[in-house]
C-alpha cells in the first residue's frame, strides 16, 4: 500500500522537513520516492478533489509556482499512518485521503520509473530491481511541461 | 560567499533509515534544501560522478565504490549557505568514520575504519557523500540535478542567519501566499 505526502513550503522554509522524514523512517513504512516540485499546493488540493469527482483530467493547475517535495511512502498501513502524519504536522503537509485518491494522485505526479517498488510491502528494503537507464534519460522537464498543458 | 553544495545520502543511510536525521542537522544550522530527489543510478552514471577516483585512490576503491553507489536508492540534496561547502564537510565529519569526531554525521553514525573496508574489500559505508571543493561541488550539481530542479524560496533563516533585508524577505513572501 502506497501514499503520497506532499509537504509544503511553510515545512521547508521552517525548517521540519528532516522532521517529516524522520517520522516516515521510525514507523513500519519506506520511503520509495522522493522529487522537488512547482507548483501551487493550495489550488491543487482543490484541483485533485475536484478531478477525482468529475474525472476531469484536461485542465490542469497553472497558478503560482512554488517548491514542494513530494514523498512517497510505502508500508501495510500507509494511509492510516498518513492520516497520523497529519494529525501531527498539520498545515506542513497534504497526504492522501484513502487507498484510490492515493493511487490516483501519485499516478499524477509520478512516472512508474520514479518509484521504487518494495515488493513485500513490509517496511523493510527490498527493493525491486528496476530499469535504470529509463530514470537517467527521463528529464524533469518534460514532466513539468506536462503538468503545465 | 554564499555557495551551494551537493550531499548524497548513501544507500547504506537510506537504508538504515537515516534520512530524515541527517537533513534535519543540516536544516538545523541554517542551510537551505533547494534540490532533492531520490534516485536510484546505474554504472554509466556512478562511473561520472565518481571520475577522479581511479586516478586518485586507485582500481580497488573506484570498484568499491561503485558497487556501493548502485546497491539501492541514494537521496541526493543541494544545499545552500554560507560557506556551504566547508559547513557540510564540517558536518559530515572526515571520510573515515573511525577517526570523525562524536557529534558529526560519520562519527556518530558509522565507526569503521580504512583497513576494516580494505580487508573485507568493500566501500567505507560512511553513511554520506559531500562535495569537497567549490568546483567539485559545481561539476556534481551540473551532473545531479538541471536547473528546473533547484528552487529558491525565503525562509525565516533569511533574516536570522544571513541578514537578508526586510524588503526581500517581504517581496519572497509574496511569492509564497
Amino acid at each position: 500500500m502506497k501514499n503520497l505526502i506532499i509537504v509544503k513550503p511553510s515545512a521547508l522554509a521552517k525548517k521540519v522537513l528532516g522532521l517529516i522524514i524522520q517520522r516516515i523512517e521510525e514507523k513500519n513504512a519506506i520511503i520509495v520516492s522522493i522529487k522537488t516540485s512547482l507548483f501551487d499546493i493550495h489550488s491543487i488540493e482543490k484541483k485533485l478533489i475536484e478531478e477525482q469527482e468529475e474525472k476531469n483530467k484536461k485542465e490542469l493547475i497553472n497558478a503560482k509556482k512554488i517548491p514542494c517535495v513530494l514523498i512517497i511512502i510505502q508500508g501495510s498501513d500507509a494511509i492510516n499512518f498518513g492520516q497520523n502524519l497529519k494529525k501531527e504536522f498539520n498545515d506542513y503537509i497534504h497526504v492522501s485521503l484513502n487507498e484510490e485518491t492515493a493511487k490516483y494522485e501519485i499516478n499524477r505526479f509520478f512516472e512508474k520509473n520514479e518509484i521504487f517498488e518494495n515488493e513485500k510491502n513490509d517496511g523493510n528494503y527490498f527493493l525491486k530491481k528496476i530499469d535504470r537507464k529509463e530514470i537517467l534519460s527521463k528529464s524533469i522537464k518534460e514532466i513539468t511541461r506536462e503538468f503545465n498543458k | 560567499m554564499i555557495e551551494r553544495t551537493l550531499v548524497l545520502i548513501k544507500p547504506d543511510g537510506v537504508q538504515r533509515g537515516l534520512t530524515g536525521e541527517i537533513i534535519k542537522r543540516f536544516e538545523n544550522v541554517g542551510l537551505k534544501i533547494v534540490g532533492m530527489k531520490m534516485t536510484w543510478i546505474n554504472e554509466i552514471f556512478a562511473e561520472k560522478h565518481y571520475s577522479d577516483i581511479k586516478a586518485r585512490r586507485g582500481e580497488k576503491v573506484f570498484n568499491a565504490l561503485m558497487e556501493l553507489i548502485t546497491m539501492g536508492p541514494v537521496v541526493a540534496l543541494v544545499l545552500e549557505g554560507v560557506d556551504a561547502v566547508e559547513i557540510v564537510r564540517k558536518i559530515c565529519g572526515t571520510t573515515e568514520p573511525r577517526v570523525a569526531p562524536p557529534g558529526t554525521i560519520r562519527g556518530d553514525y558509522a565507526h569503521v575504519s580504512f583497513h576494516y573496508s580494505d580487508e573485507v574489500n568493500q566501500a567505507v559505508r560512511n553513511v554520506v557523500h559531500a562535495s569537497g571543493t567549490k568546483e567539485e561541488a559545481k561539476n556534481e550539481i551540473a551532473l545531479w540535478f538541471i536547473p528546473e530542479e533547484l528552487h529558491n524560496y525565503p525562509s525565516v533563516h533569511d533574516i536570522h542567519i544571513l541578514h537578508h533585508k526586510a524588503e526581500y524577505i517581504k517581496a519572497m513572501r509574496g511569492k509564497i501566499n
